[in-house]
Formats: C-alpha cells, structure tokens, sequence
C-alpha cells in the first residue's frame, strides 16, 4: 500500500499535521506549500500528459477532417492517426508518457532547438543543487538550520517512491535516493525508473488529469477537500464524452470494454465509420475538456496554502516556478526551528 | 561536391509557373514561363487544357484553373523517365500527363551536348469521378506512371489515379495523305462529273503531330486507393496495389484481373496495416515486393500458391526501444520501396531514412541513410501540420551506385553508396542560371548557425520534393518541387 504523500511528511517530522499547534498550523502550509512544489518539480512529467492529451484531441480532429476530404477517406492516414491516438490515450491511462515524450524532445542531445527540455531542466535544477549541498552538509554533520531545513524537501520528493520500510531515521540513505531520482527526472537520457513513472504519474493523474481513481493516495483530508470537486468536474466530463461515444460503433465500444475497464472507453474513438456530430461534440469536448480539467485541477492544488502561492496554469513558466521556490524557502525558513528540532 | 569521382551537379531546365511555388491555398498565377539554359524565353497565358495537338520546342505546361481556386492542379505527382531516357513522363494533381522528350542536340559541337528535354504531348489522362454508391468523389490525381518497353514506333504508358489504370499510346504522325480523287483539299466529296482526271494519293509531309490515345482502361478492381503499379519483366502482365490488395492484370484482358495480396481483415477493425507500394522484381518475373504501413517489406513468389498471403521474405529492422514515441509507427511506415536495377538490392524509404536491403540478407538493411534526422524532435509539429504524412520517394541510380531521395524546403538529397558521402542541394529559382553548378547545402542542427547553414527552424515545410527520378543510364535527374519540375545534369557532360 502506498504512503500518502502527507503520511510521509507527518512521520518525518514527527508531529500531526492535523493538532490544534500554531506549529502544527504552520505545517499544515508547509505541507502544502510543499506538495505544491512536488508538483512544479514533476512539471516535465505534466506537461507530458498535457501534450498526449493534445495530441488526442489533434487526431480527433484529423479523423473527422478527413471525412470531408475530396477522394474519400485515407485509410493509410487514418489508420496511423487512430494508432497514434490510442498510443497517447494508453499512455495516459497507464502512467507511460513520461516514456513516449522523452524520447520525443530528447532525441538530438546537443540540439538547442529542443525547447522544451532545457527548460524543464532548469525548472528542475533549481531545488536540485539545494539538495546536492545537502549532502555534502549532511556527511560534515554541520549545517546550518536553513541548509538542513531545505534537506528535508528532498525526502518529500523521495515520497513518490514506493513506500519506505522505515518512514523514520535514515534520512542519508533517502536523500541519496532522491538524489538519483531527481537526477533521473532531469536526465536527457530519459532513464527514469518505472516505479517513479508509475508513482509520479499515478500520483499526478487524479489530481490534474482526472483519470481513474486507483493507486491515488488520499489518506489527507484536504487533499480529498482538494479531490472531491476534481472528481465532480471528472464525473461530469466522462459523462459527456461517455454520451458522445454511446452514438459511436457499438461494436468499437463492447471491443474496448474487453480490454480495459469502463472509464478508458470514454476516451476511445472510432477508426472508421462514424457520423459527424458525435465525433465533432468529442473533437470539442476533447479541447475544452483537458483544459478545463487541468486548469481546475491546478487551481484546486494551489488553493490551500494560506500564504500566497501564485496560481499557474498547466505551462507554468521558469520565472513562475522560481517565484514559488523563493518563497518557499522563506517561508520554510520561518519554520527552520520547529523542524530542526525534531 | 568537389573531388574526384563526386558529381557536381547543375542546373538543366525548370518547367513550370514563374511565380513562387504554388501551394495548396495560393491564387493561381496567370503566366507560364519556362527558361532554358540558351536564354531565350517564353510566355504563355493562362491556356486552356491542352490537346494532342503539340510543337517539340514549345514549352506549354499549361493548366486549366478556375478562378479563385488553388492551381492545385499544377502539383505534379509523379515523374518517370522511360526505359531509355528519352522520355520524360510526369503526371499531376489535374489528371494530366506531360511527356517530355530529349532533343538531339542540334550539332555535335553546340552545347549542351546532351540536348534539352521540351514537351512532346500533353493529354488528360483522368477525369474526375463520382462513384454514386458510395457518394465519393474519385480524384483525377495521377499517383503513378510507368513506361511499357518500346516495341514499335509508338510509345505506351500506364498512369493511374486512385481507382483505374489506364494504357496509353503515343504515336507520332508527321505525314498526311493527299491528293485524293474522290475528295478535295478540304475533304469535301467532289462532284463527279468535275472529276477529269485519275491520280494517286499520296503521302505529304506535314508539321509533327503528338497524339496520345487510351488503348486501355483497367477499371473497377479496386475498393481502396491504388498506390502503386509495376509492370512485370515478362512484358505482359502488371501489377495494381491498393491499401489492402494488390491484383495483377494481363495488359491485354481489362475486364478481369487476378488477386495475388489480399491483407484485408474480417473484421475492419482489427485493421493493423495497410499496403504502401509494390513493385514487381526487375528480372524475376515470379517475385515482387510489397511494403507496409509498419515498416515491414515482403517478398513473395508467386510460384507458391496464386494468393501470396504469405510471404517468401519479410524484411523489418528491429524498432530501436530509445526511439520509441507516439509516432514511431508513423515515421516507421515505409513510403516507396525501388529494387535496384541488378535485382539485389531494394531500397525503402520511411519518413527519416532511406534503407538498402540485400534480398538474401531480411534481418537488417545492410545500409541505412539519414534524410533529415534533424525532424527527429519536431515530429509533434510536423504531426500538426500534417507533413508527417508525406509520402517521399526514392529512386536509384544506372549503376545502383547512388540513391536519390527528396526532403523540405525543396531540399533533396543524394547518398554515395561506394564513398558513403552524402549531398544536399536545392531546387529552386535562385539557381536557374544555365549551367549553374548547385552550391551543397547544410542544415544546421544547433549551436551557432554557420555561414550559409540554414537552421531548421527556417524550413519551409511547404516546399517538399516528394518525387524525383534518376535517367536509366545518364546522371540526369528530374526532380519535382510543387508545381515545378527541375532538371539536372552532372556538369561534365553539360
């Protein structure tokens, strides 16, 4: 069973985030400052299933252009299209993008022009070399408050790992973890860890994709405060594209519930016969839809925290993502004692 | 490219409108201009659809635009030399066939020595259609040519567009019977009682008259799109391939045809591939090849059993798992596959690579050239903009020394087999001086952008060579850019 992510920064810091302290309070927005940032430093990975949802929507929209081409229907065309449609949308559904769009943006290594990864490394890089200092500081035995404080962001990233044996003690061996993970995330080389794939993204889906439910740790109760409208929208958004689909091939439909379960076949399209309208309501749908659901996602994840995190939406920019980290690391250093007193 | 043994390449001729390359979208210009390298030019008005009726010399590619519609009709959507190089065969968007033929040139000592290639017939090989079953309209698009052997005076062709083949003939005529008793010069019946005296009709030499007649339609054998034709080395049958089937047909018998591929599923649904060319071996009348929309190239015999479901050999290079993205079916479906002119080798070509096979080796190609590896990260937009879908040719050399493959920005490229060297260069209108030597280009892939590098970023992805063709014997390639036709030659020769 997977920890929540709250689970493991309760057990870290050895107090219940959940008590009537003022120190506990000021947790609490740690905490969420926090898991705002595991968001921002998994970003690469979002901004992956973003794209895969683009790319569902854009061969939706080809599939229906192509019917009122001149010359009939492209079977060639449409055949790759379909393919490619349902490589992103099993993607999606399995945790396997970070997979597929890696080795897409990272294909010329030394390439300047791949735009997306160089920022994404950047945007990455700015809490990993906090935590490379870490551990050199860590091994001395010194450290000031602050560097052992910005330590302990580390281990919240480690959280998506699978659950740790021993959530206390030990911090050396999972910082060193993270360490690797966190490289991992930022390799070219795009050798990131299964589990990490399967955890970042499952942990990732619910709250910004609107994806089944399985795998997500909601052990919090203002994650499920944060869940719960998410999972309306959700609702709302299968029930409409699941109507959209119900005029399409029934056959494709009793296909697909064979093979996966019933909340993938609201994504599914067809690849051949199929009349317009309810292909077009799915082309819009598909565009306003991941949309609306990561721009509610992220607006629900940001709101929490009392202090002022500045809202984002899906591309969060460089500066955004800095501005957030600064005043992190302020705020963190007001909580400097109370932490490293444990 | 200087050195010994490397070809330098220049400008012959550009057939086509002067304006900027027509894109789909575009207004159609009204002028056609076609220089030659001597300088002298011509310049037509917006024609009407040509007929038969055509003077060697003229350099007529007229086209036939509505107005306010896009001169998509211009494109030209295949190119073919004939067995011997004299003819030059291209078909475009608008059903119609272009043949060109090679002047001798007029004395040994004028140059160039070659002679030029200047329109000898002009015909509409294909009308648009309806199929009313199915409320489809059938483009007159003419997805391929190829030359039948000469075996009299008169040439043969088969174009097709997406559903009928059809078989052509050109046949010359430079003399006219004259002196008729029974009729005058104008062919109006005499009066007999005018009639006074007896003479023999005879033959009258009279200006070259070009014209193509259709001695053949193959129709109504194809429920998807044909992409390919190939004509057996027997001289008597040839090959149609479609999305999902492929038949063979004997050139004599139109109105059935045999079915030798049939890849079709029961149930469309689980429809994995489709069928992307075909093309019959050059010397083994019992062999042809089949290619895939997965990147799988098939050979099979057609001594084995009359439906060659099964293949004799397949041909597939494992998928390299670093390379594995959204599109990696897509940039893996094999857009043209070429045997060479020995029979040993094929080429296919994908969206990013050219690859030469040994018939005797299907494991791997045993050489692979990069086209524009440099598309490898943009592959998401060019997926947008539909580029992704283009569907680039590839064509050998006489000597099957050389492969010769198109790109963007009216880039096309030319691997060496033996020096393993590799070129670029561009057909475009800034080159047109006669006998200019093209300058090889380079694509800059990243870091600082050289002196006369272009980055990729400034491709036009409009401007695609998706068809050349290399002369049977000469170093003399056509190649087709939009709405352009460009001839090259090696300049030694020139």
């Amino acid at each position: 069973m997977q920890r929540s992510f709250v689970d493991h920064a309760t057990l870290l810091v050895g107090c219940d985030p959940h008590s009537s302290t003022a120190t506990s309070q000021k947790l609490g927005v740690l905490i969420h400052l926090l898991q705002f940032l595991f968001l921002k430093s998994i970003s690469k990975d979002k901004m992956a299933s973003v794209d895969a949802q683009r790319l569902i929507a854009l061969s939706i929209g080809k599939l229906q252009a192509s019917r009122s081409q001149r010359g009939g229907i492209d079977l060639h065309k449409n055949l790759l299209v379909s393919h490619v449609l349902y490589t992103a949308r099993t993607a999606l559904l399995t945790g396997m993008v970070p997979e597929y769009y890696h080795a897409e943006t990272t294909a010329v290594q030394t390439d300047d022009d791949t735009v997306d990864c160089p920022e994404r490394v950047e945007e990455v890089a700015v809490p990993v070399p906090e935590s490379r200092e870490c551990d050199s500081a860590l091994p001395s035995g010194e450290g000031e408050g602050e560097t052992k404080t910005l330590c302990t962001l580390t281990p919240v990233v480690d959280l998506a790992q699978p659950p740790l044996t021993s959530a206390s003690g030990n911090v050396d061996s999972r910082l060193q973890e993270t360490d690797v993970t966190l490289t991992e995330t930022m390799d070219k080389e795009n050798i990131s860890t299964e589990q990490q794939q399967n955890l970042t993204t499952t942990s990732l889906q619910p709250a910004v994709l609107g994806e089944r439910c399985a795998n997500v740790p909601t052990a919090s109760c203002d994650n499920k405060r944060s869940a719960a409208p998410c999972s309306c929208c959700r609702k709302r958004k299968q029930s409409e594209t699941e109507a959209a689909c119900d005029s399409i091939s029934p056959k494709k439909r009793r296909i697909e519930q064979q093979e996966t379960d019933s909340e993938s076949d609201s994504w599914e399209t067809t690849e051949d016969m199929c009349t317009e309208s309810p292909v077009s309501s799915l082309v819009s749908i598909f565009n306003s839809g991941f949309k609306g659901l990561v721009h509610s996602s992220i607006e629900l994840e940001s709101e929490p925290p009392q202090q002022a995190v500045p809202r984002s939406g899906p591309n969060s920019s460089k500066q955004g993502l800095q501005q957030c980290m600064q005043e992190v690391v302020t705020s963190i250093g007001t909580l400097a004692r109370p932490i490293v007193a444990f | 490219m200087a050195g010994g043994g490397d070809i330098q390449w220049c400008f012959s001729q550009v057939k086509g409108t002067v304006e900027e390359d027509v894109t789909e979208g575009e207004a159609p210009p009204h002028h056609y201009l076609s220089v030659d390298p001597d300088g002298d030019s011509w310049e037509y008005e917006n024609g009407t659809r040509e007929t038969e009726h055509m003077l060697p010399g003229s350099e007529d590619v007229g086209s036939d635009c509505e107005d306010g519609d896009i001169c998509n009709a211009d494109i030209i959507s295949t190119v073919e030399f004939n067995q011997d190089g004299e003819l030059l065969a291209t078909g475009d968007k608008g059903g119609r066939v272009v043949i060109f033929k090679r002047e001798p040139p007029e004395t040994k000592q004028s140059l160039p020595r070659r002679g030029e290639y200047n329109v000898y017939s002009t015909f509409q090989s294909h009308e648009p259609e309806f199929d009313y079953l199915k409320s489809l309209e059938i483009e007159e698009k003419i997805n391929k040519i190829r030359w039948l052997p000469r075996q009299n005076a008169a040439y043969s062709l088969l174009s097709t567009n997406d559903k009928t083949v059809k078989l052509w003939k050109i046949t010359e005529r430079d003399k006219r019977p004259d002196g008729f008793n029974l009729k005058d010069d104008e062919g109006r019946i005499k009066n007999p009682n005018d009639i006074t005296a007896l003479r023999v009709p005879f033959f009258k030499p009279t200006e070259l008259i070009v014209e193509a007649s259709p001695r053949r339609v193959y129709a109504n054998a194809h429920t998807y799109h044909i992409n390919s034709i190939s004509l057996n080395s027997d001289h008597e049958t040839f090959l149609s391939g479609d999305d999902l089937r492929i038949n063979l047909w004997h050139l004599e018998i139109t109105d059935r045809s045999f079915n030798i591929v049939d890849i079709k599923p029961a149930n469309m649904e689980e429809l994995t591939e489709v069928i992307t060319a075909a093309e019959f071996h050059p010397s083994m009348c019992n062999v042809f090849v089949y290619s895939s929309s997965k990147g799988t190239i098939r050979l099979c015999d057609m001594r084995q059993r009359a439906l060659c479901d099964q293949h004799s050999k397949m041909f597939e290079e494992p998928e390299d798992p670093s390379n594995r993205s959204f599109f990696s079916e897509i940039i893996s479906s094999i857009s043209d596959v070429k045997f060479s002119h020995s029979g040993r080798y094929l080429i296919s070509r994908d969206y990013l690579s050219v690859k030469v096979w040994d018939l005797q080796m299907d494991s791997r190609p045993i050489e692979t050239y990069q086209v524009h590896e440099y598309l490898r990260s943009k592959l998401c937009s060019l997926y947008e903009n539909d580029c992704i879908f283009d569907k680039f040719e590839c064509a050998w050399n006489g000597t099957d020394s050389q492969i010769m493959t198109g790109s963007y920005n009216n880039f096309f490229r030319m691997f060496d087999r033996n020096t393993k060297r590799d070129l670029t260069l561009e057909a475009s209108r800034e080159n047109t001086k006669p006998k200019c030597i093209l300058k090889p280009r380079r694509v800059c892939t990243g870091g600082k952008r050289k002196k006369d590098e272009i980055s990729v970023d400034s491709l036009d992805f409009n401007k695609k060579i998706l068809h050349t063709a290399w002369h049977p014997t000469e170093n003399i390639i056509a190649v087709a850019a939009t709405n352009n036709l460009y001839i090259f030659q090696d300049k030694d020769k020139v």
